[in-house]
């Protein structure tokens, strides 16, 4: 009986150790490509106007590909009526004109257009209003190089409100046009006091600084919706397990990219 | 007949008689239990034929039965495996009946459904034999009810290793999972690779894929309601098995002899076995140093464990009391250690279930039961990242979601004659949800740099009366009708909703041995799942409707053709399917999630789905088998995904073919196979590319949700049993498993090769031969 039972064991060992064949096993097939399609991102902000990147999709396996268009046109609109076409040097920068200032109320598209690409269209927006920083002041922390940025400012009553603050130091590079970015955290207007929002930063410190720019950001839903929308895109594809791949949230009819809108105040803390 | 064993021990009780007049025109009410001999456990669905007028009667969940006589009377009782037996009734009054049947050995072996699928009225009922689910192969060699019950038409997995239910069309969500009357949250166990129901502790199972009865709420496409069985009331009894993947155990037996009686089985992995070697190993310092120098050390942690135990008190012969309690828990944690950090992620599941009743028959025809439960399900996913260079970090992150459920529910069967028997209770529960508690803590050398918690404000209470009331009726010999209405009350903080849920099947039989059936159900759920997958682990989120999140609403239409003939039983069954107020993750729900989950779902979903489901089973002889195959189609529209256009459910299987069979190659040797089909399922393929720029990273492109298929999935099963009873009277088993008997690498996953630009589609389970040794005793 003993020595049965012992035989057993060693075959029950011996088939889990040598006999699964539990492995990865990758095939690889081609992708197929829909076409080109014209793929838009751009905001509309009080105080900045409407500024927007223009490019077209290209397929996963061609990386001499370019994703330029030619003559590419963007259209803005106001509540359905033609404004004026978007400027442009590069046919992949576009900028409305220096004295346009979108109306709060508004709603604004833009409509894309380029040689052997079909139409793309975004889906109506209106600009955010821009909700202003009340006060910024800095404490000192345990250590010299780090320093807490204090903010406060007021939500503003609407349906729902949501913001990003960003410190930056006075001469430093933002993002092109500083706009939302994905690794921005967002407060929802939920952690409000009675209106006020209050808020506590680590900032890094160079010792050459002599201000810090504290920037609230006041962002559209459908914004807040994008930007989570590419956070989540980055951690589906790195899942395979995933239910499906979450794709980058797009409001463009016949094309790719999103057409979003916030409003930017900056407050300047010197010392 | 000679050959078998036989014991029928018949107590007979006479009561006043239920009313004055002639006895000989007054009708009487035949009453009472059918038991199994010693166990004391009464026999669900076995069968009692009035030889007077040919009907049937069935005994209900406890093995009570009650009919009425007009006189003098010839009753048949009997059950599949037991032998039936004839009692003759000449007393006028109403009588009380105790049957014992005797499990013995047949010449043959019966593995059939405890009722006949044309005989019932229910159409999409399936009454699931325990004999069915341990003699199917399965993974891993562990009996398990979810994998098994894929034989059936219209039922699938999902993904290959997770043990979810997925039900003409419906999600994992949709299925209500009963432990004697207490709901199961989740059933996924060791990394989803068992269910965690223990098939040791089941006594019976009904499957509904359609056709609801009234008695059932909250739930739209299956329900799954187990009883747990009881130890015997009579002598003690042991079991025990040891696998490639799980050791269990099982002992029951009486407290009182004859009164009260317990049964406790429980399981566990020893995955982590085979991390022995290296624990001993680093338990020398220069060792662990040395490691941690070189390639750092690596280790995974994996421990799945559940218990079930049950109490029964027998207090008279007609009543009789109950306590279970049902727990599981699952840690999984992967850890990297170097000389400058310490990484430590993983996950960690947990189920509570207690569940106590009292089931007493008050008169001749009146049966009630009554019972309390609570269950909880709490989940906690967790980072951890320690820098110990001259950054001296220490970053904490943990996401949890958790669900509890308290009722009170109090029911009654009430035989109001011959052709009349009518059910109604109330139920009365409490929920409270928290779907999301994420905290992150940031610690360095110079203090605390964060530390958070987002979401613990955001719990969800909600308070769920309901009442039900069910009719059987059978106007006709031939014909019978199950009609009932269920009527809800569903109260959030200052949300109220009241729904109406009427259930109809109907019945006709063609011949003796052919029927027709069609079905109505109108069914609201009040709570909801949220499912998704982090790195190949499900995370699970409930959420209880609102004023944002409406309950779901699903109409089901079916109808079917039923028969049994020449060894066989057969059905054809078509369905439709029309579901409301779907509830899914408008983006994702993996990666770290803050703030109000009600802003990342959509719920606003519609789904259709329709098929034609076809089954031929032979249960009796020395091969017996299942054919089944399904065709249908499932598809999805939200307002905020695919840009609102409809899409192919992810579980869209347009065709699925399951063969089974079990060949009993002598007494004691049996081998059985089950082979299986499905066409593929459907995924979302990246049909373009960003090459991103300055403020925008590249990414890639999506036109459609689930708008491609994965290859078809094919694969085989075997398994070798061998029973043998010993000297000493134990009885052995051994078994042999093997799956995915010929290697098919059918493909888990899809995903972009981002350096290459092609579709990688990766095969994880090959070949899985496992062994499994039992002794009972």
């Amino acid at each position: 009986m003993e020595s049965h039972f012992k035989s057993f064991i060693c075959v029950l060992l011996s088939l889990t150790t040598f006999s699964c064949n539990i492995s990865e096993i990758e095939t690889e097939l081609p992708i197929p490509y829909r076409g080109d399609f014209l793929v838009l991102h751009g905001f509309i902000c009080q105080g900045e106007g409407v500024r927007l990147i223009l490019q077209k999709t290209v397929p996963h396996s061609c990386n001499e590909c370019s994703n330029k268009v030619s003559n590419g046109v963007v259209s803005l609109y106001e509540n359905g009526t033609y404004l004026f076409d978007l400027n442009t040097d590069d046919g992949y920068l576009y900028n409305s004109p220096s004295s346009f200032s979108p109306t709060v109320g508004s709603q604004y598209h833009v409509k894309a257009e380029a040689d052997g690409m079909a139409c793309a269209i975004s889906s109506t927006v209106s600009p955010m209003q821009i909700v202003s920083v009340d006060t910024a002041y800095i404490s000192t922390t345990e250590t010299p190089y780090k320093v807490k940025v204090h903010y406060c400012f007021t939500d503003i009553p609407f349906e729902r409100n949501q913001y990003i603050v960003r410190i930056l130091a006075g001469d430093e590079d933002e993002f092109m046009w500083g706009t939302p970015n994905m690794f921005d955290n967002v407060i929802g207007d939920e952690v409000s006091n009675n209106g006020i929002i209050e808020g506590v930063s680590i900032f890094i410190l160079n010792s050459n600084l002599d201000e810090i720019k504290v920037m609230l950001y006041h962002l559209s839903s459908p914004l807040v919706q994008y930007l989570y929308s590419r956070q989540q895109n980055m951690f589906s594809e790195e899942d395979p397990f995933g239910e499906y791949p979450v794709p980058v949230l797009c409001n463009i009819s016949n094309g790719y990219g999103f057409f979003g809108s916030y409003a930017k105040d900056t407050y300047t803390i010197r010392f | 007949m000679n050959r078998l064993k036989r014991l029928v021990f018949i107590s007979i009780l006479s009561s006043f008689p239920a009313h004055g007049g002639s006895l000989q025109a007054q009708s009487h009410n035949v009453y009472g239990y059918v038991k199994y001999k010693g166990s004391e456990e009464g026999i669900p669905y076995a069968y009692c034929i009035n030889l007077n007028n040919r009907g049937i009667t069935y005994t209900n969940h406890e093995g009570f039965f009650s009919l009425k006589s007009n006189g003098p009377t010839t009753l048949i009782f009997g059950f599949v495996g037991c032998q039936p037996d004839t009692v003759t009734i000449s007393s006028l009054k109403d009588t009380l009946l105790t049957i014992y049947l005797n499990p013995h050995e047949l010449e043959e072996v019966v593995v059939a459904y405890r009722e006949k699928l044309h005989m019932q009225t229910i159409l999409g009922k399936i009454a699931v034999p325990v004999s069915k689910i341990e003699s199917s192969p399965t993974f891993a060699g562990v009996p398990d009810i979810l994998k098994s019950l894929t034989y059936l038409p219209g039922i699938t997995n999902g993904k290959e290793g997770f043990s979810h239910l997925y039900v003409r069309g419906g999600t994992s969500g949709q299925n209500l999972f009963l432990i004697d009357d207490a709901p199961l949250f989740t059933t996924n166990h060791a990394l989803g690779l068992v269910s965690s129901i223990n098939t040791e502790a089941i006594g019976n199972i009904d499957l509904y894929k359609g056709g609801f009865p009234a008695r059932y709420g909250n739930c739209s496409s299956s329900i799954l309601d187990i009883r747990m069985r009881e130890g015997s009331r009579s002598e003690h009894e042991y079991k025990v098995e040891i696998g490639t993947l799980t050791a269990g155990a099982t002992i029951g037996g009486p407290i009182v002899k004859g009164k009260t009686s317990y049964m406790v089985a429980a399981r566990t992995t020893y995955f982590d076995v085979i991390n022995i070697p290296k624990r001993i190993k680093y338990l020398d310092d220069l060792e662990y140093q040395l490691a941690l120098q070189n390639d750092g050390i690596s280790m995974i942690s994996l421990n799945a464990f559940d218990i079930n135990t049950k109490l029964s008190h027998q207090r008279t012969q007609n009543s009789k009391q109950y306590l279970n309690v049902f727990s599981s828990n699952d840690f999984y944690s992967a850890y990297n250690k170097s000389q400058g950090s310490d990484n430590n992620s993983g996950f960690n599941h947990h189920n509570l279930l207690v569940s106590a009743g009292s089931r007493r028959n008050y008169s001749s025809s009146l049966f009630v039961s009554t019972s309390a439960a609570y269950s909880l399900y709490s989940n906690t996913f967790f980072n951890e990242l320690i820098y110990k260079d001259e950054r001296d970090e220490h970053n904490k992150s943990s996401d949890q979601a958790k669900i509890s459920y308290l009722s009170v529910k109090s029911s009654a069967d009430y035989y109001f004659s011959s052709k009349m028997h009518y059910k109604f209770g109330v139920d009365v529960s409490a929920y409270a949800a928290t779907p999301n508690i994420a905290q992150e803590i940031a610690k360095s050398a110079s203090g605390t740099l964060r530390d958070t918690t987002y979401g613990q404000n955001f719990i969800f209470r909600a308070i769920h009366i309901s009442s039900y009331v069910e009719c059987e009726y059978k106007p006709f010999v031939k014909t019978s009708i199950n009609i009932g209405l269920r009527a809800s009350t569903f109260m959030d903080q200052g949300n109220e909703y009241i729904k109406l849920d009427p259930r109809v099947s109907y019945k006709t039989m063609l011949s003796e041995k052919t029927s027709l059936k069609t079905s109505y159900t109108l069914n609201h759920q009040f709570t909801h799942l949220l499912l998704s997958n982090f790195k190949g682990n499900p995370k699970e989120v409930w959420i209880l409707s609102s004023h944002r999140v409406k309950p779901q609403e699903v109409h089901q239409i079916a109808a079917g053709f039923f028969g049994s003939g020449h060894h066989l039983d057969y059905g054809i069954e078509g369905f439709y399917k029309k579901m409301y107020n779907l509830v899914e993750y408008r983006f994702s729900g993996v990666g770290q999630n803050t703030g109000n989950i009600y802003d990342r779902i959509s719920s606003d979903g519609q789904g259709e789905a329709y098929g034609v489901e076809f089954l031929c089973e032979k249960n009796s002889g020395k091969v017996r088998g299942t054919l089944a195959y399904t065709i249908s189609w499932s598809e999805r529209s939200f307002r905020d995904i695919n840009q609102g256009e409809p899409f192919p459910f992810t579980y869209d299987h347009r065709h699925v073919l399951t063969l089974t069979s079990s060949i009993t190659i002598q007494k004691g040797w049996e081998i059985s196979s089950s082979f299986r089909f499905m066409s593929g399922q459907a995924f979302t393929l990246t049909d373009g590319y960003f090459a991103g720029n300055e403020s925008f990273e590249s990414h890639n492109l999506y036109s459609t949700i689930n708008g491609y298929r994965l290859p078809p999935y094919h694969r085989m099963d075997v398994m070798l049993t061998h029973e043998w009873t010993s000297e000493k009277g134990s009885l052995k088993h051994f078994r042999l498993s093997i799956y995915n008997a010929y290697n098919r690498r059918n493909a888990s996953y899809a995903h972009v090769n981002p350096s290459s630009g092609k579709l990688v589609l990766t095969s994880i389970f090959g070949i899985i031969p496992t062994i499994s040794y039992g002794i009972a005793f």
